[in-house]
């Protein structure tokens, strides 16, 4: 028997979330009581989740994983930041970034991703010690299918999305 | 805000758990040593500042307009980032 909590997202909409898909993050930089999050699905198809706050009901994030646009993204986490939220290895760990789709070019900030772990439903924001990412990367233009020039994004794996918290 | 001066090698303390090490000093910069409880976030602040910029400005209401990124996704022809060789 799991129990649910129930309330009115107003930026997402109705939720009804079982307890155990609760995100608990410590610290969201710019949003210090921002503590627990609940990953829900944009939509069919999209690569995208909404990252939505339980603690402030206007506060949601739009997430994807950063591999499905940029398969050759590889941000170095610490023991710590794995052992923050209960894992012992990456392969523990879910990696999103957010988007912002402020402005003509969609981005992610790949300068601090999330990283979570399902099983222990707990996340954190990392922020990468290196400069080699920005926080605003724009996404590389979509290209038209039947027009497959380069071969970094065939045979690649769909938009595996994490698990997320279904109805 | 509370002011020490503090030589090279010399430390303090803040509360039971960090210490902070003056590690040397050279050309302007300063090099510090910080012990602190792993769960306690250390930063260069202008990286805090810029994650925090960043994740007020993709909280905004028009920085999660998924209806207009799932249509850009799907027009290849969008004005922007054009790459034809």
């Amino acid at each position: 028997m799991s129990t649910h909590v129930e309330l009115h997202h107003r930026r997402v909409g109705p939720l009804r979330v079982p307890t155990e898909e609760i995100l608990e993050i410590d610290y969201v930089p710019g949003f210090p009581k921002a503590k627990r999050f609940v990953l829900v699905e944009h939509g069919e198809g999209s690569p995208f989740l909404w990252m939505a706050c339980l603690d402030d009901l206007d506060l949601v994030f739009a997430v994807t994983d950063p591999h499905f646009f940029f398969p050759d993204y590889d941000p170095k986490f610490s023991q710590d930041d794995l052992e923050s939220i209960g894992a012992k290895s990456p392969e523990d760990a879910v990696v999103l970034a957010i988007a912002n789709v402020r402005g003509p070019v969609p981005a992610l900030n790949l300068a601090a991703p999330v990283l979570v772990n399902r099983d222990a439903n707990r996340a954190i924001q990392v922020l990468l010690p290196d400069d080699r990412y920005s926080t605003r990367q724009p996404l590389p233009q979509p290209q038209p299918e039947n027009e497959s020039v380069t071969g970094t994004g065939s045979g690649g794996p769909a938009p595996s999305a994490p698990t997320t918290a279904g109805p | 805000m509370l002011v020490l001066t503090r030589k090279e090698h010399e430390a303090l303390r803040i509360g039971a758990d960090v210490r902070v090490v003056i590690l040397g000093v050279s050309g302007g910069n300063v090099r510090i040593g910080i012990e602190a409880p792993r769960e306690l976030t250390v930063l260069r602040e202008e990286v805090h500042e810029r994650v925090v910029a960043a994740n007020r400005e993709a909280a905004a209401p028009e920085s999660i307009d998924l209806g207009s990124i799932t249509d850009w996704m799907s027009s290849p022809n969008s004005e922007n980032g054009k790459d034809e060789s």
